[in-house]
């Protein structure tokens, strides 16, 4: 039983510093671009909820980012949003949402990333 | 399956809640296993291995005698701290589904710190007393020495990651540094020689206080202290500080590390 038990604590410590070495060494993290999907849009009683999840490319962990919605009439913005995301770990998904006086459907809706901090 | 034997993984298990939990419900733990260097990670889970190893050797939570036994209870006390946060992160929602493996595994990782010494522990802090007793009394100054590093380094690292510790540097003056250091030290004498706990050590009739303050007090302290070094090191809190800041990081983290170590005197 011991020998078991302590068989599965050496194998996950090797293979957690082999994980840890392989990741290190792809070099220092580099952030890069950051691309949002909508994932739904909800009506509710007074606003358009629309979920959004946000995939990092970068290999960066960011920390605080500023996430901006816009809907555009055009080249008119008719409504804005902002929100932000605690961390976004590199290679990583994380998912949010923002309320939209205006029908994102009926326009163009635009999300982006504004900026971070390195933690 | 011997019975004793699951008893004591059991025990196990208790010691590495009990010891993990402040820093498994700490915030910002979570996010130094994903975003901490990978290197710096590597260096904290090696330099955990050999204490983790002299902890099974001197109290372990079963009656081990020999060093491979020992090495062998380091990883049962792995594997049971891993089980344990793996677990409970997942219960509390911190493992995120889409998350990589790079950042499960960072999260856990930094939970097996206090957890592995808390499984470890378990042994001397509820188990039968006796054997172990003897066995400390055997270690000897290189004993005594060990036991505040792990102490030291248990603390710290239960410390460390909370964003205070930095702030706490911040807010203080050089004179308030100073005195914090002075008291750091001054507790971790009082707490090994004059506080009454059980497990108090008495000072050697043939030597004097100056003695026994410099050999174990003042040697303990700069453990502790480069113990709390090496943890703000790896949770990358002295980074791009000056070197004044860094000094006051390092007794800030100080208080902990000494106290974890003057406290390990006395429970282990």
């Amino acid at each position: 039983m011991e020998w078991i038990l302590g068989g599965i604590g050496a194998v996950l410590f090797l293979s957690a510093i082999a994980f840890l070495t392989v990741e290190g060494l792809r070099g220092d993290d580099r952030p890069d671009a950051i691309s949002f999907r909508v994932e739904e849009i909800i009506p509710t009683n007074d606003a358009f909820l629309v979920r959004y999840s946000a995939q990092n490319s970068g290999t960066q962990t960011l920390a605080d980012l500023q996430v901006r919605a816009e809907v555009f009439d055009g080249t008119t913005v008719v409504d804005e949003a902002e929100g932000t995301l605690d961390f976004l770990p590199g290679q990583s998904q994380r998912s949010g949402g923002f309320y939209l006086r205006e029908d994102p459907r009926k326009y163009r809706l635009e999300i982006r990333a504004e900026g971070y901090q390195e933690p | 399956m011997n019975r004793d034997y699951a008893t004591g993984v059991a025990r196990a298990f208790g010691g590495a809640l009990l010891f993990s939990l402040p820093i498994l419900m700490t915030m910002e733990t979570w996010s130094l296993g994903f975003a901490m260097d990978r290197f710096r990670l590597i260096a904290l889970m090696l330099a955990l291995l050999p204490v983790l190893v002299g902890l099974a050797y001197y109290s372990g939570f079963e009656d081990t005698t020999l060093l491979a036994d020992a090495v062998l209870d380091a990883f049962v006390a792995i594997t049971v701290t891993t089980a344990m946060a793996a677990a409970l992160l997942s219960i509390f929602g911190v493992l995120d589904r889409n998350a990589d493996a790079n950042e499960w595994i960072g999260k856990i990782a930094v939970q097996a710190v206090p957890g592995s010494i808390g499984a470890l522990l378990a042994q001397s802090q509820f188990g039968v007393r006796g054997e172990e007793q003897r066995k400390r009394r055997e270690g000897g100054d290189f004993g005594e020495y060990f036991f505040m590093c792990a102490g030291a380094l248990f603390l710290a690292a239960n410390i460390a990651p909370t964003e205070e510790v930095v702030v706490i540097a911040h807010k203080m003056s050089p004179w308030q540094t100073l005195l914090l250091a002075l008291l750091s030290l001054g507790i971790m004498h009082l707490f090994v020689y004059a506080a009454g706990f059980r497990g108090q050590h008495e000072r050697p009739q043939d030597r004097t206080f100056a003695h026994v303050f410099a050999k174990f007090s003042l040697n303990g302290y700069l453990l502790a202290a480069l113990i709390s070094v090496f943890i703000c090191w790896a949770f990358g809190r002295l980074d791009g500080m000056s070197i004044e800041e860094s000094v006051q990081t390092v007794v800030v983290l100080g208080l902990p590390a000494a106290i974890g170590a003057a406290s390990a005197r006395l429970v282990l």
